[in-house]
């Protein structure tokens, strides 16, 4: 059946045909400029021409300038997409980027819309980036396995015990983003952290890490990835996928693992701490310690005491002056300590003229442990005596 | 036990044995064990040799 379109309904379905083709978006187109308009508007239209051929271009306001004066003649490279001016019925390139062909420039461009359209989906996005795990069991690294950039990052990082997992891979010239690819998917499920590093180098020998295809490995890691590509200046687009991005090869191993002086001294205090804990629970029994000998015997008090000396001892040796100092005062109380647990073991007290009472029921405590006239004995530093009771005088305070 | 687990537990340790609860047999058993952890960490970083290898058996020779 034969359709009547009206003109408005046929440029319509051109203008869907051509703005739902993906071949026409995102695209390159080199020519010469003619008959530049500047409008009022902010909007620049222009002819972008060759021997043969012409297409209307328009560049929106909200493109922003170009970085040149734009002029008939001109030769340029135009990045954008084919739509159709409906009211004209006419076909022409919306421009968003644009940049004057000397050959150069173009590479330039391409990095700013992968970047862009990267961004986009979220590859870049900070919610998405990783923590870095504190102590590292298996650090992957991705590099070749010749270049300087692995001996920098096993520099730092061999000293810290982790298995290292070296995936060598290309990191530049042809076949480099394949190869940077497999060799982070060959990490998959096997570490806990991986570093992705090249030494520095031309523009040109990095240019492998502005890959998209690095950057969506990189983006599918399983583990969180450090990238350190080249020098401080230099960022790629795998630094902007990465969770963390580092200067340097070097900076990114530091990353990666704990300072080891760093831990050492944190274990150190740890048994600085414990001691000293034990140390005061010990003191603040101190005052409690009639109880405790019935408790536990006194010989198990000696020997927790010497343990916790001896602690102190050993990590004396292990400190600086000062904490040597202290823990010297420390042990002088200990000693005290020792002595006074001494003082109140029975033998010591009996020395010092005391006596236990006994009678038939055992040690006698309280007056009404014993009745007038009942046969009472009485141990003493050396031998023991046989007593009768006369009097017990229940309420009163007895002191020492 | 690796290193992290070691470390966090010699935290929880300490902690607890500073927050001075414990009876004193049971703060005597987490000295020790908590000793234990130290020696533990200790050698961990102690025997630290690089343990290096690569996905595709070949290391250059300096590195092996």
């Amino acid at each position: 059946m034969t359709q009547i379109f009206t003109v408005t309904e046929l440029n319509e379905r051109i203008k869907d045909r051509l703005e739902d083709d993906a071949r026409l978006h995102d695209l390159w187109a080199r020519g010469e400029i003619s008959n530049v308009v500047n409008h009022r508007s902010g909007h620049r239209y222009f002819t972008l021409k060759d021997r043969d051929s012409q297409l209307s271009c328009v560049l929106f306001r909200s493109q922003g300038s170009p970085n040149f004066e734009m002029r008939d003649g001109q030769n340029v490279l135009v990045f954008g997409d084919v739509g159709v001016y409906r009211p004209q019925g006419r076909v022409q390139l919306i421009v968003r980027g644009i940049r004057l062909d000397a050959g150069l420039g173009i590479r330039q461009m391409e990095y700013e819309a992968l970047k862009k359209r990267l961004a986009s989906e979220g590859l870049f996005d900070l919610e998405r980036k990783r923590d870095l795990p504190k102590y590292p069991d298996r650090i992957g690294i991705v590099t070749s396995p010749d270049g300087a950039a692995l001996r920098d990052v096993l520099r730092i990082i061999g000293p810290y015990p982790a298995l290292i997992l070296l995936s060598p891979a290309q990191v530049q010239g042809d076949g480099a983003e394949k190869s940077i690819v497999l060799a982070l998917r060959a990490l998959r499920g096997r570490t806990d952290v991986v570093i992705v590093c090249r030494g520095g180098g031309s523009a040109e020998d990095l240019w492998c890490f502005n890959s998209e295809m690095v950057a969506r490995a990189i983006f599918e890691c399983d583990a969180p990835v450090i990238s350190a590509v080249g020098h401080e200046t230099d960022v790629t687009i795998a630094d902007f996928v990465a969770d963390v991005r580092a200067a340097t090869p070097t900076a990114a191993a530091e990353m990666a693992v704990p300072d080891l002086e760093e831990l050492r001294s944190e274990i150190l205090r740890a048994e600085v701490r414990m001691a000293r804990a034990l140390w005061s629970g010990l003191e603040r029994r101190r005052e409690r310690l009639d109880y405790l000998s019935r408790a536990i015997s006194a010989r198990r008090m000696y020997s927790l005491a010497a343990e916790a000396r001896q602690r102190l001892d050993y990590i004396a040796e292990r400190m600086g002056t000062a904490q040597k100092e202290r823990l010297k005062s420390q042990r002088a109380r200990l000693e005290l300590a020792q002595g006074r647990l001494e003082a109140v073991g029975p033998m010591a007290t009996l020395s010092r003229g005391y006596a236990i009472a006994r009678s038939q029921n055992g040690l006698i405590l309280r007056a009404d442990d014993v009745q007038p006239g009942e046969l009472v004995e009485l141990l003493l530093a050396k031998g023991r005596v046989l007593a009768r009771v006369l009097e017990c005088k229940k309420d009163e305070d007895v002191t020492h | 036990m690796d290193l992290e687990e070691a470390l966090d537990d010699l935290e929880r340790i300490v902690a607890e044995l500073e927050e001075g609860k414990l009876g004193l047999e049971e703060s005597l058993v987490l000295f020790e064990r908590g000793m234990s952890l130290v020696r533990l960490c200790n050698a961990r970083l102690q025997s630290a040799e690089q343990r290096i290898e690569s996905l595709t058996g070949e290391l250059p020779s300096d590195l092996c």
